[in-house]
């Protein structure tokens, strides 16, 4: 009889697999009574691929194909981390020029997976404005990033000792002209958003973590700078020529939803910056380096500061054309695990605002 | 002939006047909701920069009717543990409250007045010079203060029979926030009453020859704005069927011409809140005479330029807005808008006092 009482109370609803909100095929399960979450339990693995055991089946030169789909958005960076474990095991050194073409590739996905996730999130508070702002600035840098690479999505550009392709005749005025584009929208960007009295009032003050239980929770990225922590690979860990370029990393002093987008618009502007010295400082030289087809026995661990934190790959090597383990370290999946510890208490539609504000990318989570 | 004979007998001749006052408010509000429907997906789309409906006639004009014949080509499911009559019948109850107030509103009056001008052309418009509305609906404001309190009802009873959780959340969301905003909507409207001393709209807009209520009353017209928006449920108070959060609220369950009529309720109520404010404060068909063969239709003009003033507003407040909560809501529904509302009641008095003193209403 008590029993029943207490399930006429709460109601338990499932947010997912399929709702607009999750950002993919992800099961959020919460107990709400009235409107506010008593309890949450998520449920994952609706689009594991088992790229991790694919990849074990296939030559080292395939793999970064299939690695690029795991995060649609921001597909460069796990091609890179992945070419940057293997390259540790050859010991190869990549060209100047490659490692230039690497930096802006990389920044110019930056930019974009930061826009897509301000659209999905706009659309999670209900300003579907942005949704729409979001898809129009992005595909101007897709449009660079298709001229660097020939892909729009899945650009594959990532090789052992370098990249595919050199940069095409042109290339620096397209990049200006989409970064202009961008930087043009940047504070309507503010406007519509971080001064938005009304997304303000959603954001302001929601889910703070602190520092330290951020770190302790295992954050990365975005997320953790959020909370005040100044923490980026880029600059703490430098690979490439992140050491001679010059950009600030802006971080957020309260931990709440609302420093998480204020953090993700400061970074599009550094990346902008940084962008815009690559193009300025690249040498000329070769692009790619001849290296060999599969590395000897060996262990490599790649790591690369993604859009959404630290990407790591730790890539174990037993001299045969195929890799004996591959082990994908996602910062995506670090972030989401930690929603149902945080999320307790507050209310149903809060817990959109907060699972978007994490940027969920569930093609990384599942693997 | 047939003229006088209605005249001969004044029941009959009442019953025509009715009929016909039903069938131009309807219609008004048909056309209406179409163009708003329409308006709304152009500007909205301008603000994203987008296009908006383009292929169907010229600037997509007719994209709604296609719409229109497409959802009615949809297959009605019914959920398998709702209760399948009231599950059906409930969208029409639904919609026809939000079209019974628009009957409320005096568009007849505009109408009869513009064939009052016409009259020396054709004598036989004079019967419908006093129509039903601006005569005998002396407790308009009194019907549509019954009708909107009806309306939360029978969106909880959506969200109950539709058995499922999102319909659930999204009715009882619904009529929080619909019984929260009536009473700050319904303080602010008693404020015009005072002023005007009665609750018949055509007089409303007749004590407003001289000098807008909005003028008068700031207050209430800011209480109105954002009560009727709410009413209206649109951004930023969405929140009873937020796509984002519980998919589309109380009418998740709805599909093909139920959910028609549903999504045509909600843009007929939001039409009847453009229309209330240009009438209640904004001197509803007064305004400048227009010049030569247009002034039998100064009235009309006047009247739908407010109109669309007021969805125009609308849709951009739509497109710059996110969502609140449904906590934040109410403490703003009851700790700011009830006490300006009971405010501004005070205020009127003196207000009232002072004009009539001036002689300006």
């Amino acid at each position: 009889m008590v029993n029943m009482q207490q399930e006429v109370r709460t109601l338990t609803i499932n947010v997912g697999p399929q709702h607009p909100s999750t950002h993919g095929p992800m099961d959020v399960i919460v107990t709400i009574e009235g409107e506010t979450i008593i309890n949450a339990d998520i449920r994952l693995g609706y689009i594991h691929r088992g790229i991790e055991k694919l990849c074990e089946t296939r030559y080292y030169f395939q793999i970064p194909a299939y690695l690029s789909r795991l995060c649609y958005v921001s597909g460069m960076f796990w091609e890179y981390g992945f070419v940057r474990a293997v390259e540790e095991i050859m010991g190869v050194k990549v060209p100047e020029r490659a490692q230039w073409l690497r930096v802006i590739s990389c920044e110019l996905t930056r930019i974009a997976s930061h826009l897509i996730w301000l659209a999905a999130y706009a659309a999670d508070l209900g300003l579907l404005t942005g949704l729409s702002w979001g898809l129009r600035d992005r595909d101007r840098i897709i449009d660079a990033l298709e001229m660097l690479t020939g892909q729009r999505m899945m650009f594959t550009y990532m090789v052992f000792g370098g990249v595919r392709y050199d940069m095409p005749a042109g290339f620096q005025d397209t990049v200006e002209k989409s970064l202009k584009y961008v930087e043009s929208h940047l504070p309507d960007w503010e406007k519509l958003t971080i001064e938005n009295p009304i997304f303000r009032a959603r954001t302001e003050n929601l889910v703070p973590v602190s520092a330290s239980y951020a770190i302790e929770l295992g954050w990365t990225g975005p997320m953790l700078r959020a909370c005040g922590v100044k923490r980026d690979l880029r600059r703490d860990e430098p690979y490439d020529v992140y050491e001679t370029l010059d950009f600030e990393i802006p971080t957020g002093k309260r931990g709440d939803t609302l420093d998480r987008v204020y953090v993700r618009i400061e970074e599009i502007k550094q990346s902008i910056k940084i962008v815009r010295q690559a193009i300025k400082r690249i040498p000329s030289g070769p692009y790619q380096h001849r290296a060999l087809l599969y590395p000897p026995p060996g262990i490599g661990y790649g790591y690369v500061e993604d859009s959404r934190g630290e990407c790591g790959y730790f890539v174990v090597s037993d001299g045969t054309p195929r890799p004996y383990r591959v082990k994908i370290r996602s910062p995506a999946y670090v972030h989401v695990m930690s929603l149902p510890k945080l999320i307790k208490g507050i209310k149903l539609a809060d817990l959109y605002a907060v699972l978007g504000s994490f940027d969920p990318c569930l093609g990384e989570i599942d693997r | 002939m047939v003229i006088e004979f209605l005249k001969s007998s004044p029941l009959l001749l009442e019953l025509v006047r009715a009929f016909i006052a039903i069938l131009l408010a309807l219609v008004f509000v048909l056309v209406n909701a179409i163009i708003f429907i329409y308006l709304e997906r152009k500007v909205w789309a301008r603000v994203m920069q987008r296009m908006g409906p383009t292929y169907v006639g010229k600037w997509g004009i007719l994209q709604l009717i296609a719409d229109l014949i497409k959802v009615l080509g949809k297959e009605i499911i019914v959920p398998a543990k709702a209760n399948k009559f009231a599950f059906l019948s409930l969208p029409i109850f639904s919609t026809g409250l939000a079209l019974a107030l628009m009957i409320v509103v005096p568009f007849d009056y505009i109408v009869a007045y513009t064939l009052a001008a016409l009259e020396p052309i054709y004598h036989g418009f004079v019967i419908f010079k006093y129509t039903v509305v601006s005569n005998s609906f002396s407790s308009g404001l009194f019907l549509i203060f019954a009708l909107l309190t009806l309306n939360p009802v029978f969106i909880l009873l959506i969200g109950w029979i539709s058995n499922n959780k999102y319909t659930v959340v999204g009715g009882f969301r619904a009529a929080a926030q619909l019984l929260s905003f009536e009473i700050p909507l319904l303080i602010s409207l008693a404020s015009v009453i005072i002023l005007a001393g009665t609750f018949n709209l055509y007089e409303i807009v007749e004590k407003q020859s001289k000098i807008w209520f909005v003028f008068l009353l700031p207050l209430a017209f800011i209480l109105f704005l954002i009560t009727a928006i709410a009413e209206a449920e649109r951004t930023p108070f969405d929140i009873p069927d937020a796509e984002s959060e519980i998919i589309a609220g109380w009418n998740t369950e709805y599909s093909a011409t139920p959910f028609m009529m549903l999504i045509f309720g909600m843009y007929v109520r939001a039409i009847i809140s453009a229309a209330l404010i240009s009438i209640l404060f904004f001197g509803g068909w007064h305004g400048p005479e227009l010049p030569g063969f247009l002034k039998p239709i100064t009235g009309p003009f006047w009247l739908s330029v407010k109109i669309y003033f007021f969805m125009f507003l609308l849709i951009l407040i739509r497109s710059a807005y996110p969502r609140y909560r449904i906590d934040q809501l109410l403490s703003i529904s009851w700790t700011k808008l009830l006490p300006l509302s009971l405010i501004n009641i005070i205020l009127v008095i003196f207000v009232k006092y002072l004009s009539i003193s001036y002689g300006i209403i």
